[in-house]
């Protein structure tokens, strides 16, 4: 450091010197600073861990919430919709009035040539549901991410021939059932195609 | 002056760091709460539209009902009802019926009601606002209302169930003298395997049965699901199994004719004694089972018994072996057995 004779030709110089003490003074204070500071970016990267932690928990619950949502939606406009196009149901595939119900139905969507009517089944295995046409695979109308919680069919007579069916549907998300779930009822009356 | 500006730079560069970070965190943060906020909103729209799905659905289903009680008949059910009341949907004795009794919140949180608006028909036989009043139609809104929202849904209902000639069913056996309201079935029974209550009735002809009604009123909060059978004898061959009753919507103030109906028809011979045993969800007659009670049957007893063509019983099958219950010689229950004209 001595040896700079830059250094040397400043050494001199009574502003100089005024200006190294303060330096000096200065290095001293850094030390009790770094402390600071490193106890300051400690404290913030906490504080924005803990935020980030809570923005993908928001979003993981959103997510959740949409999956509820639209399975819900999905599998109440189906079972509706194919309820009151149906003729009749097949009482002895159906279970009716128990939390893991099954709705057999006789309808004229979809037949195969030179049929009049064919069967459609929808049920539940605990946590799917589930939908088969005659003749064809079994396929899943909720997705992976729920769970189906209930799936009660009743059957309410109007009078001979008029018959309704009431539906409760218990949809929660797979990841978050805590959260994430939703009971609901609906009604469709068996009107055969009209 | 090189090493002043070097030296400036030195001493203060842990200073300019720290505001560095500082800057930095606060874009960080303003940015993620930003992302945090839209997270919230969107699990709160998520939130609103799952409630408007359930209300769409229950404003859904009270059409529905309408509808239903429409099919029934429009001159019992539709035509008595006054424009402009607000009425409710319901299901009462396991049936759709509109009615002024307010059945409370449904799912929790919403109310639904029903008003009937009358409508007019102009020259041309078009819906208008004014002309001829046309009583064959009304006009229908379904409100589901919950906090400050609310969901609606309007539609016309017409007569034209009544133009159309459909299949129709009649009283042909039955017994309907019975005024006694006491429990003397314990049925279902509270775990107990109590077991099951029968009456058995006579043909004369040969029909086809679509319908039994059994007169019952409900005496506890929810006992078990029920449904009827028609057998051979008690314990006898299952000739038809009724639809399942919700026995929670059965009527607790007074007894009610409840409708067993049975889909297909059950095909009886003449001059055949048959049973009408009622059985329950899960089942009264196995002690543990779950079953919870009670109902009453509405009975008569008279000592050469009130209806001659059969007996009433109860106890059958009682906790486990196969028997057919107690035979009560003076006793019938309320019952009518419909068949298909």
């Amino acid at each position: 450091m001595t040896s700079d004779s830059k250094y040397m030709r400043f050494n001199k110089n009574p502003q100089f010197k005024k200006m190294i003490n303060a330096a000096l003074r200065r290095s001293g204070i850094s030390l009790i600073e770094t402390v600071v500071y490193v106890g300051l970016v400690g404290l913030l990267t906490v504080f924005i861990t803990n935020s980030l932690i809570q923005v993908v928990g928001t979003y993981q619950r959103a997510r959740a919430e949409r999956e509820v949502v639209s399975n819900a939606r999905l599998i109440m406009e189906t079972l509706t919709k194919h309820i009151s196009y149906s003729q009749e149901i097949y009482n002895p595939t159906s279970k009716f009035a128990t939390s893991t119900g099954q709705i057999s139905l006789i309808t004229q969507l979809n037949t195969t040539p030179e049929h009049t009517t064919t069967y459609m089944d929808f049920w539940t295995d605990g946590s799917r549901l589930l939908m088969r046409e005659e003749g064809k695979a079994t396929s899943t109308l909720s997705s992976a991410d729920v769970t189906i919680t209930q799936f009660r069919v009743e059957e309410i007579f109007q009078g001979l021939g008029r018959q309704t069916v009431r539906i409760t549907l218990g949809v929660s998300s797979t990841v978050l059932p805590s959260v994430a779930s939703t009971t609901l009822n609906a009604t469709a009356a068996l009107r055969g195609n009209y | 002056m090189m090493l002043f500006s070097r030296n400036y730079n030195f001493s203060s560069r842990s200073g300019f760091g720290l505001i560095e970070i500082v800057i930095v965190t606060a874009i960080v943060i303003v940015t993620l709460g930003a992302f945090l906020q839209a997270g919230t909103l969107s699990v709160r729209l998520l939130h609103t539209q799952k409630e408007s799905l359930i209300a769409t659905l229950l404003a859904q289903e009270g059409m529905e009902a309408v509808r239903a009680v429409r099919d029934e008949s429009w001159t019992a059910n539709i035509a008595p009802l006054v424009n402009g009341t607000t009425y409710y949907p319901a299901v009462i004795n396991n049936k759709w019926g509109i009615t002024t009794n307010n059945p409370g919140v449904q799912n929790g949180l919403y109310s639904r009601s029903i008003t009937f608006a009358q409508v007019s028909r102009n020259g041309q036989d078009d819906i208008a606002p004014s002309g001829t009043v046309d009583t064959n139609t009304r006009k229908v809104t379904v409100t589901v209302s919950w906090g400050s929202k609310q969901e609606q849904l309007v539609a016309y209902i017409t007569n034209f169930q009544e133009q159309l000639s459909l299949p129709t069913e009649s009283k042909v056996i039955s017994y309907e003298g019975a005024v006694t309201d006491t429990d003397i079935i314990s049925f279902p029974s509270a775990n107990l395997g109590d077991g099951d209550p029968a009456q058995s009735f006579t043909t004369t002809n040969a029909i086809s049965v679509t319908r039994v009604d059994a007169l019952l009123r409900r005496t506890t909060n929810t006992p078990s699901d029920i449904f009827a059978e028609i057998r051979t004898s008690p314990t006898g061959t299952v000739l038809g199994t009724s639809h399942i009753i919700n026995a929670s919507t059965i009527a607790t103030s007074s007894a009610a004719w409840i409708e067993f109906r049975f889909s297909p028809e059950v095909a009886l011979a003449a001059s055949t004694n048959y049973v009408v045993r009622l059985r329950s969800t899960p089942t009264s007659a196995a002690s543990g089972s779950g079953s919870k009670g009670s109902l009453d049957w509405v009975y008569l007893q008279t000592a050469s018994s009130p209806y001659s063509g059969g007996v009433a019983r109860r106890y059958i099958e009682k906790s486990g072996p196969l028997d057919t219950g107690q035979q009560l010689d003076q006793y019938d229950f309320g019952f009518k057995v419909y068949a298909l004209q």
